[in-house]
């Protein structure tokens, strides 16, 4: 049973004063192709961040220009008012996982964290504790090669959690987790930001992303779209499915009230901007009989539905 | 610098397919002992150093250390390890200068498996033969192991380049052997005077391989540690500005 169990004697960290990530300007091509294009954003400490575009839209590429894993073609991006190469100790700064695959197959879980460990000064007892956090003990002597998706999700970020850092950049991290593995990820990355940490996480389950971010950076062929608490994303866009037997006298009763119906097939009527007890007094005194009143929250999957066009490329 | 080659060489240890290279280097250099030392007719007894076909049984060990260091790179991009390598250290001169350290110091230890095969078997069948081999001068034995050392370090530095230039493994694996083993002899049919630079003959004239000899072990090593500076540098080059994506 995994269970955020991660040192919680720990004091919260002292909040992050400046961006814990900031890219500005951000522009990567690949020969004719513009992967990511001017792309400004800015990553709050204290906050999950989710990380949020089509297929294709440029999220992988610009994690790894905000790790220096890419050298963008223009714009620079900075972790805590520096450049990822000059972070004195990065481990301690940044934990990211950005492949599933990162490890060498034959080498064993304990083995591959053994040699990030040495990389970064670090002793290997805190290669048992990050075991442990993400509950692998079990497996650390086999081969990573033959561990499962989630296992392999679950040593990388071990690996990203070796150095204690203060900011997440994660890629995916919930691709192949089974849902106990996807629940403990969302408390886990709640409870690392509520502790004054960044996070930065894409994911394609925008479900997930919902119950799990405060706020979200949405990019589309490259592009910022929109940044903002998902709250805001999603604020104004609740509806109303409203039906009744006499369509168009319900049609007439809303419109004459001020609003603007949208015909929906068979006798619905979609609504916006009108809160359901002011819909049902409408009808009510224009004497029709309603048969539905439905109210419809908008999700973050709607918003960024809306906001992309539907884009799946 | 100190933990980036504690890491590597923490890689280098737990990677199963460096001990088999290393199990190579062994096997192939008992047998190029034995299948020379049972064509000798020798007598009496010999020094290590003095040991007649010494330089040719360590011939094959360059290229198990060539491999040796091909791998350092390529493995890790092959496997998708370069990512959390890079992340604990961006700058990628230090991952580099690691690498070469550690790949170094382990041609080192191959090349003195090699020479303790070589010596072991020969002496073994030299002595059935009725011969008596014996340490002899210890002053021309380490100057002859100080070559072999001397030679498989620079090749693990061609091979670090290599892997760093070409980043595909077995493009680089199967491409440089057969340069090795078949462009450079084809080249020598076509231009003795040229293919001696090549780093193939510059080697063995490092090692003092009479048929390769041309160069002489000096002007051999040399060229060879031009080589390796280009190929170092060309592969660090590279390194530093590609982009892991």
């Amino acid at each position: 049973m995994l269970t955020v169990n991660v040192t919680p004697e720990s004091p919260p960290a002292e909040s992050l004063a400046s961006p814990a990530i900031a890219a500005r300007g951000l522009t990567k091509r690949f020969g004719a192709v513009t992967a990511v294009d001017d792309l400004t954003f800015e990553v709050r400490p204290g906050r999950v961040t989710g990380f949020l575009g089509p297929n294709g839209a440029g999220k992988s590429t610009t994690m790894r220009m905000v790790l220096g894993l890419v050298h963008p073609t223009a714009g620079s991006a900075t972790v805590l008012g520096l450049p990822y190469a000059s972070l004195d100790r990065p481990a301690s700064v940044v934990g990211a996982v950005l492949e599933v695959q990162s490890f060498h197959p034959l080498r064993t879980g304990r083995n591959h964290l053994r040699v990030l460990a040495a990389a970064s000064g670090l002793p290997d007892t805190r290669v048992d504790e990050v075991l442990e956090i993400v509950d692998l003990v079990g497996a650390a002597g086999r081969k990573a090669g033959g561990y499962s998706l989630g296992m392999r999700q679950r040593l990388a970020l071990a690996g990203a959690l070796l150095g204690d850092p203060r900011v997440l950049v994660l890629d995916e991290p919930a691709n192949g987790l089974d849902p106990q593995g996807i629940r403990w990820l969302r408390e886990f990355l709640r409870w690392f930001a509520a502790r004054g940490n960044a996070v930065l996480v894409s994911s394609h389950l925008l479900s997930e992303m919902d119950q799990m971010a405060d706020e979200v950076v949405v990019i589309d062929r490259g592009r910022l779209v929109r940044q903002g608490a998902i709250a805001d994303l999603t604020a104004g866009r609740s509806s109303l499915k409203v039906s009744s037997a006499d369509h168009a006298g319900l049609g007439r009763a809303l419109i004459a009230a001020g609003l603007e119906p949208h015909p929906e097939g068979g006798a619905s009527y979609t609504v916006t901007g009108a809160p359901a007890d002011l819909v049902g007094e409408i009808a009510l005194k224009a004497g029709v009989a309603l048969t539905e009143l439905t109210p419809h929250e908008t999700t973050l999957e709607d918003a960024f539905l809306e906001l992309t066009d539907g884009a799946e490329r | 610098m100190r933990n980036q080659i504690m890491s590597e060489a923490r890689k280098l240890l737990t990677t199963r397919s460096v001990w088999g290279l290393l199990a190579g280097t062994m096997v192939i250099s008992g047998l190029a002992a034995w299948a020379i030392a049972a064509n000798l007719d020798l007598t009496g007894t010999i020094g290590l150093a003095g040991l007649p076909g010494f330089q040719e049984m360590m011939a094959l060990v360059p290229a198990f250390v060539l491999v040796l260091g091909i791998r350092s790179y390529t493995d890790e991009a092959r496997h998708g390890s370069l990512v959390p390598t890079l992340l604990s250290t961006p700058v990628r001169r230090r991952v580099v200068g690691a690498k070469f350290a550690v790949v170094g110091l382990a041609s080192i230890a191959f090349a003195l498996a090699g020479a303790a095969m070589v010596v072991g078997v020969s002496s073994l069948v030299l002595s059935i033969d009725g011969a008596a081999v014996t340490l002899g001068s210890i002053g021309a034995l380490a100057w002859l192991l100080a070559k072999v050392v001397g030679v498989c370090l620079l090749w693990s530095a061609i091979g670090l380049g290599v892997g760093m230039v070409v980043s595909h493994q077995v493009a680089a694996i199967v491409g440089s052997l057969v340069w090795l083993f078949a462009l450079e002899n084809l080249l020598d049919a076509l231009a003795p005077s040229l293919a001696r630079y090549l780093p193939g003959h510059a080697g063995m004239s490092a090692l003092g391989v009479e048929a390769y000899g041309t160069l002489g072990p000096l002007s051999g090593a040399w060229v060879l540690a031009g080589w390796a500076a280009v190929c170092l540098a060309l592969g660090a080059g590279r390194f530093r500005r590609r982009d892991i994506a």
